[in-house]
């Protein structure tokens, strides 16, 4: 896992790990973050709700609110900015095209990370079917060992962005939250049993899926 | 991709896919339908009934959420209307005809399928026209499927029956 440094879900990839496994990542840069706080989340949450009901005056406001979060978690997951900008349309489309059948008891935020990453991960494909998936990294990226460690983070962070979406909101909120490095300050030793716990079905989300641990 | 453009093209998916995603509904139309037509006898009428009945389960449920609960609530206030009249034909009360027991029955049942229809929509949180008048249509063509039993009398008589049921909770929805 190269690149460590760089991991673009910070502290996603080391909970999939084995407690003695995980590597020491570096602490989460802001940038790199694609959380969102509380009310934001809740609010994108709502907007998906009131879309599934039929209620039309919620498309622009979530349009408004997915077409960023889209668009910066597929440049995170693409090297190649044409491929990014055209991943974030593709899912973008897709998600209001199944919008309708959001299961409201889902987290709003790992549904839509889980449709960005896979069409992420079909526009790879394509492109590496096409042969044009560059090689190399961008010109203005910060050191990193080899463009096939680069690739190989890419993959398992598409791959965790699918996982999670599998999980219940509760376990993928815990997750990300960890992630992001938020701790409540009130209930650690809840948070942590809750965590636990999330970890666990997400490293058996991930065997039953990919067949490794 | 302008973002407008996007935009455009999100809101055309989501009405596609809120389409694709409604159209088992109208399924529901079709055990009506198959009781109306061994009854009844494969008039043209009764099929564009139930086609009738489809698309306006379709379209509630695509519509939104509050004329999807209406149009349900209709299929079951409805579905007591298209009864009494098989019912009373299956029994032998009433022979396949547009006799006036028949006609009164179709009336009957469609005052108590209103009644049932304006009982749900005035238990309901917000007193919204929509539930109304989905729950109303699909109320209509359920009820109509049975009373065409009676001919389009039945059909006039059922349609007069649910609306009378359903005025009381139309005026109080207006309010």
């Amino acid at each position: 896992m190269g690149g460590g440094g760089r991991l673009l879900l910070p502290g996603v990839l080391p909970l999939l790990l084995a407690p003695g496994d995980a590597p020491a990542a570096e602490p989460p840069s802001a940038g790199a973050r694609l959380t969102l706080a509380p009310h934001e989340r809740q609010r994108l949450h709502d907007l998906l709700v009131r879309l599934a009901d039929g209620d039309r005056a919620a498309f622009d406001p979530l349009f408004a609110a997915l077409w960023p979060l889209a668009r910066r978690f597929a440049a995170r997951l693409l090297a190649a900015p044409a491929d990014a900008e055209d991943a974030a349309q593709q899912a973008l489309i897709k998600l209001f095209a199944r919008a309708s059948a959001f299961d409201r008891r889902r987290d709003a935020l790992a549904w839509v990370l889980g449709i960005v990453a896979w069409e992420c991960r079909t526009v790879r494909r394509r492109a590496g079917r096409r042969r044009e998936e560059p090689l190399g990294d961008a010109p203005d990226a910060p050191a990193v060992p080899s463009a096939e460690a680069e690739i190989v983070e890419r993959d398992l962070l598409a791959a965790v962005g699918e996982v999670l979406g599998t999980l219940r909101p509760a376990e993928a909120e815990a997750i990300l939250a960890a992630a992001a490095g938020r701790r409540p300050a009130a209930g650690a030793a809840a948070f942590r049993k809750r965590l636990e716990r999330a970890r666990r079905r997400l490293r058996e989300a991930w065997r039953v899926k990919h067949g490794t641990k | 991709m302008e973002r407008s453009d996007l935009a455009t093209r999100a809101r055309r998916a989501y009405e596609l896919g809120r389409l694709r995603a409604t159209l088992p509904v109208a399924l529901f139309a079709v055990p009506p339908a198959v009781v109306a037509l061994q009854i009844c006898g494969g008039g043209a009428l009764t099929v564009g009934l139930a086609v009738l009945l489809a698309a306006a389960l379709v379209a509630a449920h695509w519509r939104g959420e509050e004329a999807a609960k209406g149009a349900g609530a209709g299929l079951l206030a409805g579905a007591f209307a298209f009864l009494v009249p098989v019912v009373a034909n299956g029994t032998g009360l009433c022979p396949l005809s547009a006799s006036p027991l028949m006609l009164a029955l179709c009336c009957g049942g469609g005052v108590a399928s209103g009644g049932v229809l304006a009982l749900c929509a005035l238990r309901r949180p917000t007193r919204a026209p929509l539930y109304l008048l989905a729950g109303g249509v699909v109320a209509v063509l359920t009820g109509g499927l049975g009373c065409l039993i009676a001919g389009f009398a039945g059909l006039a008589g059922v349609t007069a029956g649910i609306a009378f049921g359903l005025a009381p909770a139309m005026r109080l929805a207006r309010t």
